[in-house]
């Protein structure tokens, strides 16, 4: 093996585990992106709590009668928020990781590789690779339900919007099936790529485990 | 580990929070909407369970006379207010809670219907006569009747009625 050869290998692994190190903060990420959403479900729900009692015991009528077993706007925008938020929480988080960081090392040739090599914490890169692999199919669930919360919402204001209008209402079941089957159809991309990322992880993993074996037994003969 | 500690907490808070909201509840009158138009003789019968808080709003707007027809108010105490022709007339009903009442129940009879499900009712009867016989035949001391409170006026004449009930049972 050329040392271009085992350069170019060697720049496609170290990729490839900036990679896992991104998607693994993505895991650690989506820890927080749930927290925020809960967090503003129950912003949501205390101020609702808060206008009911203002409403009963003071007579402010913030809220129509007629509506209160809708959806209210202002839980919309609290939700839509909390959202935006939690999206920019894992962004941060995941803009914060430092790539490429192997690169002055590995411009050293076959003895940085070599270096590299050594330097690389396989068990650790094996946990990171399968934690990563979890993170990213539940964050994809976590933003599903929660772009689903989010059209549901707005599903609610529109059916309100719609019987005052042509005075038709829809049904609890046609109102929570549409938004869902909505969210669905427009995160059908963003789930074929996750299912595809999940299935090069595995490869990756499987991969790494031949090499590290084949790593050892190198080491040991030497 | 911390992380999941706090969701914990979150998901107990959203869980109580919901089932605070579901404490709360609007009037819902088997016989009228909101808006109504009552005649003659008209009985308002606002009851609610002893746990719950109840606020009624009550607006009534007597016709533009065409005769000499008049409407007028008639409170249990024998006050009576004559409401002047398509003057817009708003008062409160506030029947405040008296604590914890444990146990479940439920009454119906005329002009009344309570239960855990629905602790807050508002009727319109157009025959007050029965009521107000059953009224003073109770005796509200004793249980189930002591549980609920009641309180009713008369509307004499034609009006339209506009009633809007927000009670929390807690």
């Amino acid at each position: 093996m050329t040392e271009e050869t085992l350069s170019g290998k060697m720049t496609e692994f170290m990729t490839a585990l900036d990679q896992v190190k991104k998607y693994r903060e993505l895991a650690s990420a989506m820890a927080d992106f749930t927290i925020i959403v809960v967090a503003s479900v129950a912003f949501f729900a205390a101020l609702h709590i808060i206008v009911n009692l203002l409403d009963v015991f003071y007579g402010y009528s913030f809220i129509d009668p007629g509506y209160t077993g809708v959806l209210p706007f202002y839980g919309f925008v609290v939700l839509f928020i909390g959202v935006l938020m939690g999206i920019y929480r894992v962004q941060r988080k995941m803009n914060s990781v430092r790539l490429e960081q192997w690169e002055g090392t590995l411009n050293e040739g076959t003895p940085g590789a070599l270096k590299l090599l050594q330097e690389t914490q396989w068990e650790k890169t094996f946990s990171d690779i399968r934690f990563a692999k979890l993170g990213f199919v539940l964050y994809g669930a976590v933003k599903v339900m929660a772009y689903w919360m989010l059209a549901f919402f707005f599903f609610g204001i529109l059916s309100g919007v719609i019987g005052n209008i042509f005075h038709l209402s829809f049904d609890p079941i046609s109102l929570t099936v549409i938004p869902l089957v909505l969210v669905l159809v427009l995160s059908v991309k963003d789930l074929r790529y996750r299912y595809d990322q999940v299935g090069r992880l595995d490869s990756l993993l499987w991969e790494l485990r031949w090499f590290d074996s084949e790593f050892r037994r190198a080491d040991f003969k030497a | 580990m911390k992380k999941l500690w706090l969701l914990l907490t979150l998901v107990v808070i959203v869980a109580s929070e919901v089932a605070v909201l579901s404490s709360f509840h609007i009037v819902n009158t088997n016989n009228v909407s909101t808006s109504t138009w009552a005649s003659d003789s008209t009985l308002v019968v606002i009851s609610k369970a002893d746990y719950a808080h109840l606020r009624v709003e009550i607006e009534i707007v007597p016709p533009v006379p065409i005769d000499q027809s008049q409407t007028t108010l008639i409170f249990p105490n024998g006050t009576q207010i004559e409401i002047p022709a398509a003057e817009h007339y708003t008062f409160s009903v506030i029947l405040p809670s008296r604590g914890l009442s444990p146990g479940s129940f439920g009454i119906q009879c005329e002009g009344i219907d309570i239960s855990d499900n629905h602790p807050i009712d508002v009727e319109l009867l157009s025959n007050s006569t029965v009521f107000q016989n059953l009224y003073s035949t109770i005796d509200w001391a004793v249980p189930p009747y002591s549980r609920i409170s009641v309180y009713w006026f008369l509307i004499q004449g034609n009006a339209l009625i506009n009633i809007q009930g927000h009670g929390v049972g807690l």
